[in-house]
């Protein structure tokens, strides 16, 4: 199927960096069919990461389950278990899921064969009334247990209460994606809680991207404004659950879940505002509901989606220092939920394009959309050139999570408990 | 524990004994067929081809037709169920009563 997207808008301001408007549809992509799929696991609770080993062990977390690790084998080692579970090596009773939060991210760390270290994004009770986490951990020789937890952040906000707005339970918006970048630090996405004034705060973790090192330090050249968190790299998000580094200038890229509309991806530039402000009373809007203005106006009513664009936008160009998206999914909002790029000449014309895996929502008469989108940029990202959705042998779902491992192959969960190995 | 809690999230308002009598006869009239197909239409995506639930989405296993009915005709009505109400109500204001009727039989024949 072609895609028609929006096309990149100009950066403002302090990021300066001009981009090209391109209102273009997407062609046919000559590695839209032929696609392999091989079933790696079924049967799993809310499949949410994984991160796989270049001998193919996978680790991968389970929402409200906790951390195993699929060996090469296929058998499934269980290491490191959430508060009422069985049948773990450990079981950690702080971590806790509820609503979209619990265990998230998951990744290894570059030099793992060295230190055997990995870090796991979850949502914690150690801190009252509950924080979302990076813990570091240390895996044994022989795959079967984790030890020596190391909290590195401690602070990332969690939604304790429910609110009045869809999805409003408790846990709502924990981003939760954590990767390194090319020069071996460790970014980790973040969400806004339903927070109105969380993503323009300058204290608050929530709708940011953190970029740190293993010990959860910031890094010494992020440059947030003046009294920013220096964890900070980016702020001002909704809910990031996709980042990824473009395979040939190091750059990250965000894949974002837009409120009733515009689904975003965005070159991220160090400092810049991603321009989501859901505080009520600013920007032309007056009160809203529990005081977050995120899926104003109407908020239980379909609407034009680029009617609700204006009156709250995914992107603010009000902030001077605003990073402007080079794709907003044609408008709508259908959960882009993870992000990787494709590398490897097995892909053809896809070397070094990117896939966003899509969870679909199917509110107000949006198409609910599930599907990957092969995603292909300029050589310099201002761009968007071509979107094409990847043909699959497999029956489309939640794609919650894409990854691409060491043996070029493209790993997806689906929320309903499966994680496929894709190749062409 | 807290899978419990996931899959009851947003699943919950009183019965009242009159809903739960005019659902029992729709049940009885659904068609478990037409249930399946209106199934897949929408509610797999969230609900899973088991009715087990995924992400903050509950599972529907075990649910009775009159229970299920008793929710489809609530959303349908726009009233506040739980944190999932949105989806719920735009998905369910299409619903005719044999869609509701079908859909209740088909959760409850198979999924339980």
């Amino acid at each position: 199927m072609k895609t028609t997207f929006g096309g990149a808008l100009s950066r403002a301001g302090a990021i300066g960096v001009a981009a090209l408007l391109l209102g273009t549809t997407a062609s046919a992509n000559t590695n839209a069919t032929s696609m392999r799929a091989d079933t790696i696991l079924t049967g799993l609770q809310s499949p949410w990461d994984m991160a796989i080993h270049e001998t193919g062990t996978m680790f991968f977390t389970e929402k409200c389950h906790g951390l195993s690790v699929r060996m090469p084998t296929g058998e499934v080692n269980h290491l490191l278990g959430m508060t009422g579970t069985e049948g773990y090596a450990s079981t950690a009773d702080d971590l806790f899921c509820e609503g979209q939060a619990g265990m998230q991210g998951v990744v290894l760390d570059p030099n793992f064969d060295e230190n055997r270290l990995i870090y796991v994004y979850s949502t914690s009770s150690m801190t009252a009334p509950g924080t979302n986490r990076v813990l570091r951990m240390v895996v044994n020789e022989d795959f079967t247990a984790v030890s020596d937890r190391t909290d590195i952040v401690t602070d990332i906000p969690y939604k304790p209460e429910a609110s009045d707005q869809p999805f409003g339970g408790p846990g709502a918006h924990n981003g939760g994606r954590i990767r390194f970048g090319p020069e071996g630090f460790l970014w980790v996405t973040t969400g806004d809680t339903h927070g109105g004034t969380v993503p323009q705060s300058g204290t608050a973790l929530g709708g940011k991207v953190l970029r740190i090192d293993t010990d959860g330090n910031a890094h010494p050249e992020n440059a947030p404004p003046e009294g920013f968190d220096s964890r900070i790299y980016t702020y001002g998000h909704r809910n990031v659950q996709g980042i990824a580094f473009d395979p040939d200038t190091g750059a990250a890229v965000i894949a974002e879940h837009g409120p009733w509309h515009s689904d975003e991806i965005t070159v991220l530039v160090n400092g810049g505002n991603g321009g989501w402000d859901p505080a009520p009373n600013t920007a032309g809007r007056g009160d809203c509901p529990s005081n977050y203005c995120g899926y104003e106006p109407l908020q239980f009513e379909g609407m034009d989606r680029y009617e609700r664009r204006a009156y709250m936008p995914m992107t603010d160009t009000r902030f001077e220092d605003v990073m402007m998206p080079v794709w907003d999914n044609n408008g709508w909002s259908q959960g882009t939920g993870s992000a990787a790029f494709l590398q490897g000449s097995q892909w053809g014309s896809w070397d070094g394009a990117m896939v966003v895996g899509i969870m679909g929502i199917g509110f107000g008469g949006t198409p609910i959309g599930q599907r990957i989108d092969v995603i292909e940029f300029n050589d310099d990202l201002s761009a968007v050139v071509d979107v094409t959705e990847m043909t699959l042998p497999i029956p489309s779902g939640r794609f919650r999570s894409v990854v691409t491992g060491p043996d070029g192959a493209l790993y997806v969960a689906q929320d309903a408990g499966t994680i496929h190995r894709l190749e062409p | 524990m807290n899978r419990i809690k996931a899959a009851l999230a947003g699943a919950f308002v009183v019965v009242c004994s009159g809903a739960v009598a005019q659902a029992e006869t729709a049940a009885q009239a659904g068609d478990v067929d037409a249930g399946a197909s209106r199934y897949a239409m929408n509610c797999v995506n969230c609900h899973g081809n088991a009715g087990q639930g995924m992400a903050s989405f509950p599972g529907i296993q075990g649910r009775d037709a009159a229970y299920i009915t008793e929710k489809l005709e609530t959303y349908r009505a726009r009233e506040m169920v739980g944190p999932n109400s949105a989806i719920m109500m735009s998905l369910a204001a299409d619903l005719s009563d044999a869609d509701i009727a079908n859909l209740a039989a088909y959760i409850e024949a198979r999924f339980n």
